[in-house]
């Protein structure tokens, strides 16, 4: 463990995603809150990048790679051009009791450290610390897809939480098997083409993409 | 030869391989050029010729071959092995595959080429799957295939899905084709727990074979092992989906499904309790289960076959019996194994698997020319056949000899596998225990009776469909059928005479095939045969010349024929309507109906039928006369578990909420509480 500096960079990069995800729970803006799904990206790939240069494993790089293919340039821009076809530019979603939200977050945080603890214990990587971080992330995207009301910011909670995994799986295991996340990296993809389509057909149906509605006609 | 780079293994892979092809290839060709080309049935029944000389090869050259293909799941590659029961069972699977593939050839003429591109590509799929189910050495590949396999033979019997009964039909059969593979995978799981390596790794066949395992839990794996084959092969209470499907599917799907299929379960059985268990893990208790069961399906079959007028549905009943009838075998050898009665167990155990080869020649040969009269007629009910013999004078030839093969009537083969049953039954008076005793001759004289009733119902349908006289349009214009039909069943056909005559060569493959799977660690008997006569024991004990048999039925028909001729010349013989009995006139109407054949029966084994019956009263000017008889399982078993499912998903409906974040909730919930629970 003679790596003091890229340890605390990786730390740092735990902090960060904490703190995305923090912001996407507390933000308004659909547009912005693609950038920040963009900057978790940026994460995954520097922590890839950094375990992998510490423990010497080498498909870590190429995880690394992918992150930054599918992640920061494909799932983005594939998102940007549904926001603009669907013309959703600047939509403001009203999200309700922001204060209340971010203490829950809080409390989930000390949940899922304390979960985390026996992980940590039997890990046997350099970046076993940060399993607790990844925990957190899940946990608190699962809180931003249920404070959520569109069916966009929904799914973008759903792509956060799967950061989230991944960021556990690296830090906890090195990664997992290269042909799980393969499976998983299209899985995503094929995913958001799928949501993608969905959009496009309940707004048709709805006039909106906000699921209240959709939720009023099952109920009749 | 071409011994040298071949082994039986890369054969039977190369005829799966081909099979696969010829599928593709038949369901491209016929959808592109919108034509029908039966000549991929050529293919493919050459490819069984091909199967079924692997499979003797295997047999008579004591071949073991394992072959490890590096694909599917990590750790865990493709194990493939082709020993002697695979070979025998291989065999079994090449010749009804050759057979109806041939006959599919001429049968199939006549489809829209949409209709046949969807048969010509799953049926030789179907037999790809099979082929693959026999050669798989680890549980994930037989899983595999056998999946494979029921999902084929689920496109297979909705071939004519606009029918809402033909896709109910199928419903039902994919539902328990499904529960048994689940089954399936628990009890090979549970297997694994005892097997000396770890991980994935455990799941090879050689591995399980190997394991050892507490006895609850070797009882678990067998039981649920034997209701997970037992769903596929039709044993007594998961049997309902086969009068449902067979009927629904063309004639020469029902001859693979019924003549084959049910045969995958019967090796899987086998493979399981004698291969991977290993015969000194199991109990007495297995066999007198086994036994009992299958004593009371082949009862069971017989009786309900004895009450049905739809041919197809008759045959399906039939296959419950007749798997019944090699249950009872396994059950007897199992019982007689552990028990330490090698003898009796041997034989027992080659008359069940000789009956599964003649189970596999004569079902499908009648599922054929069942399938030919209805294409001929266009009726699903022998109650508007008549007179076909005539008619159709081949194919009521191969039904008649299909018959007398399942009624057990000697010269044919289904004499020799009941005869080596009741010839292992008679040992039970050296079974210690009376429970056993009483019940070894119980299952013998069930056994019995069910043959004699399997031959009056192919007197009633023998009788019905193919003699007297026509009793609708249908039946009257009926033409013999093509070529290649005639061929497919006559093959069959000549199959279920020469197994009946010459049984001796089978015998001793089959000897050789228990040999390797019991291992040399017990003394069998060898079954010292000449080609003259088939000596279970001694020849003290019982002996039986099919050939001198056959020889003396031949004399004596001839002689009667010779002494006919000779003495009264030609006078003696009348020309009279069939079936005349000396009335002044007569109707078709008044021959005897199928229903009519199976009223007594009806009457004496009341309890096992469920009878909707109105009788018209006689002052009615418009009597109606209806019948309906049911599966009383489904009254009794089916439809209450069906209700307190309905009961149970109508609580959890309850739960149900229109609001999606209540449901995300739901799963943030139990999230949070597995969490908390199994951190």
């Amino acid at each position: 463990m003679n790596h003091p500096v890229e340890q605390s960079v990786i730390q740092l990069l735990g902090g960060l995603l904490l703190l995305t995800v923090f912001v996407m729970l507390s933000i308004r803006r659909i547009f912005t809150m693609i950038r920040v799904f963009t900057v978790q990206g940026i994460i995954l790939t520097a922590n890839a990048v950094f375990v992998g240069a510490i423990s010497g494993e080498e498909h870590l790089f190429l995880l690394a790679f992918f992150t930054l293919v599918l992640k920061v340039v494909v799932l983005p821009v594939l998102l940007f051009r549904l926001i603009h076809r669907l013309r959703l530019r600047g939509d403001v979603e009203v999200v309700v009791n922001v204060p209340l939200t971010m203490v829950t977050g809080i409390l989930i945080v000390v949940f899922a450290s304390s979960l985390a603890a026996p992980l940590t214990m039997m890990a046997s990587t350099i970046s076993r610390g940060l399993i607790g971080f990844g925990l957190s992330t899940v946990l608190l995207s699962f809180l931003v897809i249920l404070s959520r009301r569109k069916a966009i910011t929904q799914v973008l909670g759903l792509l956060s939480l799967e950061n989230g995994l991944l960021f556990s799986a690296i830090n906890a295991t090195y990664g997992m098997p290269m042909i799980v996340e393969f499976g998983v990296a299209l899985d995503v993809l094929v995913g958001t083409l799928l949501f993608g389509v969905f959009f496009f057909q309940i707004r048709e149906s709805f006039e909106n993409l906000d699921l209240e509605r959709l939720e009023k006609t099952w109920e009749d | 030869m071409l011994k040298d780079g071949i082994s039986p293994l890369s054969l039977s892979l190369m005829v799966m391989a081909g099979w696969t092809f010829c599928g593709l290839l038949g369901y491209g060709l016929s959808r592109m050029s919108g034509r029908v080309l039966t000549s991929v049935f050529y293919w493919s029944a050459l490819l069984g010729l091909l199967l079924v000389y692997s499979g003797i090869w295997s047999v008579a050259d004591d071949r073991n071959d394992a072959l490890r293909l590096p694909l599917g799941l990590p750790g865990l590659p493709f194990h493939l092995r082709q020993d002697l029961l695979s070979g025998y069972f291989l065999v079994v699977l090449g010749s009804v595959a050759a057979a109806v593939s041939f006959y599919s050839c001429g049968f199939f003429k006549k489809e829209t080429p949409r209709r046949f591109g969807w048969l010509s590509l799953w049926i030789p799929v179907f037999l790809a799957a099979m082929t693959g189910v026999l050669v798989a050495d680890d549980a994930f590949v037989f899983l595999l295939f056998w999946e494979a396999m029921a999902l084929v033979s689920f496109f297979l019997v909705i071939t004519d899905f606009s029918g809402a009964r033909i896709r109910e039909a199928g419903f039902l059969y994919l539902l328990l084709a499904h529960l048994g593979t689940s089954l399936l995978l628990i009890s090979f799981v549970l297997l694994s727990l005892g097997s000396p390596k770890s991980g994935l790794g455990a799941l090879s066949f050689d591995s399980l074979r190997n394991g050892s395992l507490a006895p609850g839990m070797m009882i678990a794996v067998f039981f649920l092992s034997l209701a997970g084959f037992g769903a596929k092969a039709g044993i007594l209470p998961l049997h309902i989906w086969l009068p449902e499907a067979h009927p629904a599917a063309p004639a020469p799907v029902s001859a693979l499904m019924s003549g084959v299929m049910l045969k995958m379960a019967i090796y899987g059985l086998v493979r399981m309790d004698l291969g991977l268990l290993g015969i000194k893990h199991l109990v007495p208790v297995m066999g007198a289960v086994i036994l009992v069961l299958g004593a009371v399906s082949a009862l069971f079959g017989v009786l309900h076959a004895l009450m049905q007028h739809e041919p197809k549905r008759l045959l399906a009943y039939h296959s419950i019996e007749n798997i019944g009838i090699i249950l009872i075998g396994f059950g007897l050898s199992i019982l007689f194994f552990t028990t330490h009665h090698p003898i009796p167990a041997t034989i027992a155990l080659s008359a069940s698997l000789f009956h599964t080869l003649n189970h596999a020649l004569f079902k499908s040969l009648l599922f054929l020319g069942v399938g030919s009269v209805i294409a001929e007629t266009g009726s699903h009910d022998i109650n508007h056949l008549g007179g076909l013999m005539r008619r159709m004078p081949y194919t009521g030839f191969f039904f008649l000899i299909g018959s007398l093969s399942i009624s057990g009537l000697p010269p044919f083969n289904g004499f020799v596998s009941e005869w080596l049953t009741f010839q292992s039954a008679l040992w039970a008076t050296d079974l210690g225990e009376t429970f056993y005793r009483s019940l070894v001759v119980l299952a013998a004289a069930l056994l019995a009776l069910a043959s004699a009733l399997t031959a009056m119902c192919f007197v009633k349908v023998v009788g019905v469909s193919f003699l007297g006289n026509p009793r609708g349009p249908g039946a009257g214009n009926a033409r013999e059928t093509g070529i290649h039909e005639r061929l497919g069943m006559g093959f069959l056909a000549a199959g279920c005479i020469g197994l009946g005559i010459f049984p001796v060569p089978v015998l001793a493959g089959i000897d050789r095939v228990i040999r390797s799977v019991i291992g040399a660690g017990l003394p069998i008997p060898p079954l010292s045969q000449t080609w003259l006569w088939l000596v279970p024991v001694s020849p003290r004990q019982a002996q039986y010349s099919p050939v001198l048999l056959a020889g003396s039925f031949a004399l004596v028909i001839g002689l009667t024929w010779v002494v006919v001729r000779l003495f009264s010349g030609k006078n003696a013989k009348g020309v009279f309507p069939t079936w005349n009995s000396g009335y002044p006139f007569r109707t078709a109407r008044m021959q005897d109906s199928a229903d009519a054949f199976g009223q007594p029966i009806r009457h004496f084994f009341s309890p096992f039928f469920l009878i909707d019956r109105h009788l018209p009263d006689p002052s009615d000017p418009q009597p109606e006369y209806r019948l309906k008889v049911e599966d009383p399982h489904w009254k009794f078993l089916y439809r209450p578990v069906t209700r307190m499912i309905l009961f149970l998903s109508g609580l959890a409906e309850r739960l149900r909420n229109p609001r999606i974040s209540v449901y995300l909730v739901y799963s943030f919930i139990t999230l949070f509480l597995l969490l908390i629970l199994l951190r």
